[in-house]
């Protein structure tokens, strides 16, 4: 069962899910490749100073892989790409009114929202991870050496944004008759929440700051209050969904 | 389910929104026509004006799907109502006609082997094969209700039995 319901949710978003991966991988070879390295030039010309303190964070290529580009960069091009392949999770089938067929089988319609969420889930894993291999091919090529420990902190916590946005888009999918309402919405939502919590103080990338000191280390209680943070919106956003997806059952 | 009379075998109704509405909660539907109770009428198939199949899927992915979603899935007869209706396994279920589309989703019913089957809007059976397929639907099961929109006397004609009610009270189906 749950491999025809991943099968019919690959088969559903294959061409998008290709040309997204193809890009993304494409993104990150090119901008921490040539963009760090123009940086680098530019710190070497003669600069004012606020345009050195501006230039400050890219002056190592690791710090600006790890933080400028898999912490933040990465983290917020996931969150989108996780918006649009949850909006239509419930919106979509209420829209194409494939819905109602659903209700009629003897599998609860939670179990096909948790496909679905794994699936798109499962989807974002393997690009940031892919992404981590086309990092490591093209740093070698430019002859840096990446630490494994901090990339894998730093695509962890790009991947679990990703699931925050995607929790709360499937929320908000539940409750949208319409795919764009439902994206629209996670958007703002998803924005706001980001707002607040950077307002709050707490740390993060896609919903607030930076997981890493200026020499490329770790700072463990930012990495960890981030990752928790997401997973708690993630838990929340699902939550929701199963909630409004009973009710709308039931009534 | 009881099927026992004085129950009608064949009933034909008039769809409009308000009776829809009460065919549904006499079947212990909701308003998206989803079984409220999936355990109170096993063995009821509902064809909703608004049932559809994935658009973007073939026929033949289309049934691998709704036959994992199903407790119960004959597949013999789904290949016999296939037939009935001409639907290839290869057609893309979002290019085909409006009645055809109605035919495949009324297939997939036919195949949980229901014991109450219930049709809305089967004026949309606008097509040969798929009205044959709708037919032998009403022929299958032992019990039907069809509802019709909009007056189609030449579609009642090609019903396999006399229509055994022409029911306008859904308490007494």
């Amino acid at each position: 069962m749950i491999r025809e319901l991943s099968r019919k949710e690959y088969v559903a978003r294959k061409r998008f899910l290709a040309i997204a991966s193809t890009l993304v991988l494409m993104l990150t070879a090119v901008i921490p490749f040539f963009f760090s390295f123009s940086l680098q030039r530019a710190l070497a010309s003669p600069l004012n100073e606020n345009a050195q303190s501006v230039l400050q964070n890219f002056r190592s290529y690791k710090y600006f892989v790890e933080s400028d580009w898999l912490a933040s960069n990465l983290s917020h091009i996931l969150s989108l790409l996780a918006l649009i392949a949850g909006a239509g999770a419930i919106a979509g089938e209420r829209e194409e009114k494939t819905l109602p067929l659903l209700y009629t089988s003897s599998i609860s319609l939670r179990s096909i929202v948790v496909v679905k969420f794994c699936v798109i889930a499962a989807w974002l894993f393997l690009l940031t991870f892919a992404s981590l291999g086309v990092l490591a091919v093209f740093s070698v090529l430019k002859g840096q050496t990446l630490p494994a420990l901090p990339m894998l902190v730093a695509s962890v916590v790009a991947w679990t944004n990703a699931l925050a946005f995607l929790g709360v888009v499937f929320a908000t999918s539940a409750f949208s008759r319409r795919t764009v309402v439902a994206a629209v919405c996670a958007l703002i939502i998803g924005f706001a929440m980001a707002a607040g919590v950077s307002r709050l103080g707490l740390n993060g990338t896609a919903f607030a700051t930076n997981v890493f000191a200026l020499d490329g280390s770790v700072l463990w209680p930012q990495a960890w209050s981030d990752i928790l943070l997401a997973l708690g919106i993630t838990g929340a956003g699902l939550l929701a969904t199963f909630v409004e997806v009973d009710r709308r059952r039931a009534t | 389910m009881n099927v026992a009379s004085p129950a009608p075998r064949l009933a034909l109704a008039d769809a409009s929104e308000a009776y829809c509405k009460r065919i549904r909660a006499r079947f212990g539907l909701t308003p998206e026509g989803a079984p409220a109770d999936p355990t109170a009428m096993p063995g009821l198939a509902y064809c909703g004006r608004e049932f559809r199949a994935y658009p973007s899927m073939r026929i033949a992915d289309a049934i691998r799907f709704y036959a994992t979603l199903h407790a119960r899935w004959n597949d013999a007869r789904l290949r016999e109502s296939l037939a009935l209706a001409g639907l290839d396994e290869r057609f893309e279920i979002g290019r085909m006609k409006r009645a055809f589309q109605r035919a495949l989703v009324l297939a997939f019913a036919l195949a949980s082997e229901p014991v109450v089957l219930v049709v809305e809007n089967a004026e949309e059976f606008d097509e040969e094969r798929a009205h044959a397929l709708l037919a032998r639907a009403v022929g299958l099961v032992p019990r039907a209700i069809v509802t019709y929109g909009v007056n189609v006397t030449h579609q009642l004609a090609g019903l396999p039995d006399a229509i055994d009610a022409a029911a306008f009270d859904p308490e007494s189906l």
